[in-house]
């Protein structure tokens, strides 16, 4: 019997996520994949109040939100922390993790819908977000020092999916001139095997991706 | 610690700064106040929270923290020593971390509008906020396990969370003349809400319901003067 399983989807990326801090972790999972257009009786009842994937479930006791899944993670198997030990850089690691979620993420999903100098707009505004993590790099190889931590998982997934949207959506939110550090940090991560388990296969992501969008195109037309 | 080496950034109304003087005062932790004006954002503040430009900031030993739930954290993790605020045990403290989620992510944005919905809009989110305290009603008699607070016998970190809500749930309802919390639906909630307020580590940083009234007032007013200046 597993006594650790995730309830993910194979597209998303905080599913990845906390699939990355398990891996990190050295904890055995059972993984359980969502057909989110018809969602199991079983996710229903582990998440009645958002009814959404990623939820971890440890000795039948579930946890859903990545971010508070991260944290549960992170002090129940206390092998290679996650996050920081000095509470201050702890706070700064929090800080950033949910402006990446609440500010970062939000903007980005509008260049989507948004067309010419609207988009352009918000591409500039995504940059200037970005911006800031590219600073808190600062020179380190990973935001967690010189190892993967708490803010590497949670902004790695989603910075590689604002890539392959690049290949569908032609908007470049992430460019080489303007973000150096963010892009040879995606590039270093990419090289670490446990990292590339966790990622989808390209084709097949840039497929999901383009079905996704042509959807969501025609159901606002 | 010397006062000065802690100081808060914030406003009396904000249901944000609340949070983190109910934590510095269940740890007994001295700090300067600085009251920012509103309408006007402070030297101090802007240089401290250079990416959102707002309250509350914990600036401690020169270093600023942001974000309201971040801080408490923060706190409870400085002064180790003093009544816990987040439980011990991982999986509570994923409950009590997922519920500030959802109160601040879900919840309060339909309360911030209430104010200004109209009609079946109006009414849609009195039902929408209804149903979300039946939920935290429910999370309530669970995690409380018939203590008085979320926390147990102490107030812990999604009574703080949370009651920060309070004072602008109570001016809420009486601008709008309608219950949000009752007997009813919420028996445990509306025993809670009247322990917490009365709490010494919150009574006297709750803000004045008839001040928040008159405070949410106007910010309607603005928003619909904004709104026919606009159309």
């Amino acid at each position: 019997m597993a006594e650790v399983k995730l309830f993910g989807m194979w597209a998303s990326p905080f599913s990845h996520t906390v699939e990355l801090a398990l891996k990190l972790k050295g904890v055995q999972y059972h993984y359980i994949e969502e057909d989110l257009s018809n969602k199991s009786p079983l996710l229903l009842e582990y998440n009645p109040v958002h009814k959404k994937i990623p939820v971890l479930v440890h000795n039948e006791k579930p946890i859903a939100e990545s971010l508070v899944i991260l944290e549960y993670i992170d002090e129940t198997w206390q092998n290679n922390p996650l996050l920081p030990k000095d509470p201050y850089d702890r706070a700064i690691a929090r800080f950033w993790a949910k402006f990446f979620h609440e500010q970062i993420l939000p903007t980005a999903l509008k260049t989507i819908a948004a067309e010419g100098k609207e988009q352009e707009q918000i591409i500039e505004q995504v940059y200037q977000k970005l911006n800031f993590l590219e600073n808190e790099l600062n020179g380190k190889d990973f935001f967690g020092g010189g190892s993967i931590g708490y803010l590497d998982i949670v902004v790695f997934f989603i910075a590689r999916a604002f890539q392959v949207n690049q290949e569908v959506t032609q908007v470049e939110l992430i460019s080489k001139e303007k973000l150096p550090a963010i892009c040879k940090w995606i590039e270093k991560l990419l090289k670490i095997d446990v990292v590339n388990e966790c990622i989808p296969p390209r084709e097949k992501h840039i497929a999901f991706i383009r079905a996704h969008l042509e959807a969501a195109k025609s159901s606002s037309n | 610690m010397a006062k000065t080496e802690l100081k808060l950034l914030g406003a009396r109304a904000s249901p944000y700064v609340m949070r983190p003087r109910i934590a510095l005062n269940i740890k007994s932790a001295d700090y300067e106040f600085l009251q920012e004006t509103p309408g006007s954002k402070s030297q101090l503040l802007l240089e401290s929270n250079p990416v959102h430009k707002k309250i509350p900031v914990l600036i401690h030993n020169g270093k600023p923290i942001c974000e309201s739930l971040i801080i408490v954290e923060y706190i409870d993790e400085v002064w180790s020593s003093g009544p816990s605020i987040l439980p011990s045990d991982p999986y509570d403290r994923a409950i009590a971390r997922f519920w500030g989620a959802y109160v601040d992510e879900k919840w309060f944005p339909n309360l911030r509008i209430l104010s200004t919905a109209e009609g079946e809009a109006r009414d849609q989110v009195i039902g929408t906020l209804v149903e979300g305290l039946v939920l935290l009603e429910d999370a309530f008699v669970k995690i409380s396990k018939g203590k008085a607070f979320f926390g147990g016998d102490q107030i812990g970190y999604l009574d703080i969370a949370f009651g920060c809500y309070l004072g602008w749930l109570r001016a809420s309802e009486k601008m709008n003349v309608v219950k949000l919390l009752d007997e009813a639906n919420t028996p445990g909630l509306v025993k809670w809400a009247d322990t917490f307020s009365a709490h010494p580590a919150v009574k006297d940083v709750m803000p004045e319901i008839d001040k928040l009234v008159e405070f949410g007032k106007s910010l309607a007013a603005k928003f619909r003067a904004a709104k026919t200046g606009s159309s």
